[in-house]
């Protein structure tokens, strides 16, 4: 006669997966699923999710890509918990991660990813308020191998560091420095700290200076909102001459001939974003400029035309 | 039987066979092409000679009972025919794995045993479709598996817990050292809040500007602020330290990188537990004295020059920049007076004198 406690020994028999079996299906699973999911299953299964194999990529993007953002984004606790998260994915991949794509992390995860990451390819750390220059220098002398980097909305990087990434990692084709929109910041409000909001770098011809002088093989460059001048897109222009794709909505210091002079000389460019602002003549008084030309020269966009 | 009918025949009767024992000792014959899709069992065959007769059957693994080879023999059958479509081969594989959990489960184990990838990518897949978007707790239920895991361990990669009681003390003494550094801070505020109260009158500022009255509390200030940017370049480390020395060889523009006090520095080192023991080393003495007590004269000598030099600038530069400012004042007044540590880096980008006109300005208006 059987026990009660034999019927269900034999019915996890068939549930015992291999290794390499579970290894397969949790590679299969999304980070949310992994993470809420499998992980908090039973001892074994967590076994399996240090696998190192399971820790190539790490995105975190599309639990962030909802259309409203959090304010609970913003704080210390929460940046705690994504520095812990990707510390210990770090711990786990065994210098086998090659993909991070994160938001609201900190220099202490950062310092940790340059230590033990020496493989990273790509490196998305957008919105991020206390990454400093300090991990970033780290990163660029640490993953030489880095092709992606999206630093955009993260405030207290300056251009030193840019300098240091393109030098140290002469593979890089494609960099993200999008700053938010400073000149409608409503759609930030109340969810993005007001001092935040307001820290927007200033420095927009001295990050495109470090950028033309320290990355010739851009091949992507996205600078939303960005307040460089025609002298800093000139640079950009004739220090990266192999670029595709050049981003600059919102980018309020350029004009539609600015941008056409620049990037004549990018013979690869097959995508350019320009900056599509359009102020009706109703705002302003004929007398401001004196006559229309100016104007609209100023003002004037090849989407809007005037 | 026509010879046509032969020729047709032969081949299927002489098909040659292989002889399988599966985990409970039955013994089935199969056709060796399609038996051979199993890496192992082609293994077998060709370089251990197996199989050949009902004696020396392929002892299959543990894993494989009659019910699973039967399941994967039809698979196997199946993707065997040439020329079926894409399309076939898909509706076929979706339909195939349409059975129970348990069934996938011992099906991807036997698959997996055999070394027939494809067959465990598309029951791993179903596997993974059945578990996307489960609780635990349903998980658990679907898998018949233990709740085995402590709320510590489940808690584990979101604390980041550090068993290294070195680095617990070392995060004891780093907070130690703040309290000590707040504690020093705001007494230092204190007495700063308490010197920083201007008793001149509008008259002796606008005085000051225009050069007729050399009051040298002006020069006081300046100079102050070049102690402490000097105090702070001293305080970088290493490695900004050569991004710096970088820039200045190809990047022409001003620093405005926003300094973390070394408090802060601190504080961040002592979240790291995987660290190098030198992390934690205290790069900086806590102690209060200031870094230009003791200043070259020679030095001392320069930088009382390049404050006159300034004083000389700000003067020749006043009327010409009087009717720019006025119009543009207003927009940058409120942003210079926010008093918060985001906006160091924009502060620096004016030039001194607009920050003495706003000074005059805010001290009008109030």
């Amino acid at each position: 006669m059987k026990t009660e406690t034999e019927p269900n020994e034999t019915e996890s028999d068939w549930s015992e997966l291999t290794r390499e079996c579970l290894i397969n299906i949790l590679s299969r699973l999304s980070v949310e699923d992994r993470w809420r999911g499998t992980m908090l299953v039973c001892k074994s299964w967590f076994s399996v999710f240090k696998e190192p194999s399971l820790h190539f990529v790490f995105n975190l993007d599309p639990q962030f890509d909802s259309p409203t953002e959090s304010t609970r984004w913003w704080t210390p606790e929460f940046e705690a918990k994504i520095d812990n998260m990707l510390r210990s994915v770090v711990e786990w991949a065994q210098s086998s991660l090659t993909h991070i794509r994160i938001r609201h992390c900190s220099d202490r995860s950062l310092a940790l990813v340059a230590q033990s990451c020496p493989n990273l390819e790509v490196l998305f750390i957008r919105s991020c308020p206390r990454v400093t220059d300090d991990s970033i220098s780290r990163i660029a002398l640490s993953c030489p191998k880095l092709r992606e980097l999206d630093i955009s909305y993260c405030y207290e990087i300056t251009h030193e560091s840019l300098v240091l990434i393109g030098r140290n990692c002469p593979n890089l084709k494609v960099l993200k420095r999008n700053l938010m929109n400073w000149l409608d910041p409503s759609q930030h409000r109340g969810i993005v700290p007001d001092d935040y909001l307001n820290a927007c770098p200033q420095d927009g011809d001295d990050e495109a200076a470090a950028i033309a002088n320290s990355m010739p093989g851009l091949e992507q460059l996205e600078i939303r909102f960005s307040k460089l001048t025609a002298k800093g897109l000139n640079s950009i222009c004739q220090g990266c001459p192999n670029l595709e794709f050049l981003d600059l909505s919102g980018c309020a210091n350029l004009t539609s001939r600015d941008i056409a002079n620049a990037s004549s000389s990018l013979v690869h460019l097959k995508e350019i974003k320009k900056p599509n602002f359009y102020i009706p003549r109703s705002v302003f008084h004929t007398e401001r400029y004196g006559h229309w030309s100016l104007y609209d020269e100023r003002f004037q966009t090849d989407i809007f035309q005037i | 039987m026509s010879e046509t009918d032969l020729a047709v025949i032969k081949p299927e009767m002489m098909k040659p066979y292989v002889w399988l024992q599966t985990s409970d000792d039955s013994i089935q014959q199969v056709e060796q092409e399609i038996a051979m899709f199993s890496p192992l069992i082609c293994q077998e065959i060709i370089q251990k000679g197996m199989g050949s007769s009902k004696n020396c059957a392929i002892c299959l693994p543990q894993q494989v009972s009659p019910a699973m080879l039967s399941l994967i023999l039809d698979y196997c059958r199946f993707h065997q025919v040439p020329g079926r479509s894409n399309k076939e081969r898909k509706s076929y594989d979706e339909k195939f794995v349409r059975i129970d959990t348990e069934r996938l489960c011992e099906l991807t184990s036997a698959a997996d045993s055999l070394q027939l990838k494809p067959l465990v990518d598309l029951t791993s897949r179903a596997l993974a479709r059945i578990i996307e978007g489960k609780t635990p707790e349903e998980i658990r239920d679907i898998f018949h598996l233990p709740d085995d895991l402590t709320e510590e361990e489940k808690l584990e990669p979101l604390r980041n817990i550090t068993a290294d009681p070195r680095i617990r003390l070392l995060n004891r003494l780093y907070a130690k050292k703040r309290k000590e550094l707040k504690e020093r801070g705001r007494l230092k505020n204190v007495e700063v809040e308490e010197e920083h109260v201007d008793e001149r009158s509008v008259d002796d500022l606008l005085s000051f500007i225009n050069g007729n009255d050399g009051d040298p509390k002006g020069v006081k200030t300046s100079k102050n602020k070049k102690k402490n940017r000097r105090k702070k370049e001293q305080q970088k480390n290493s490695s900004l330290k050569e991004a710096s020395e970088m820039n200045k060889k190809e990047v022409n523009g001003h620093d405005i990188r926003h300094q973390s006090s070394e408090a802060e520095r601190i504080s961040e080192t002592s979240y790291l537990p995987y660290a190098e023991d030198d992390t934690f080393s205290p790069k900086v003495e806590f102690d209060d004295g200031d870094i230009d007590d003791e200043i070259d004269p020679a030095l001392k000598e320069k930088i009382d020059r390049e404050v006159e030099d300034f004083a000389r600038r700000l003067n020749s530069d006043w009327p010409e920049r009087m009717q720019e400012l006025l119009s543009s004042g207003q927009e940058r007044k409120t942003m210079l007076f926010t008093t918060d540590g985001f906006l160091r880096r924009q502060a620096c980008m004016f030039s001194p004198c607009v920050t003495v006109f706003f000074l005059i300005h805010h001290m009008l208006s109030n």
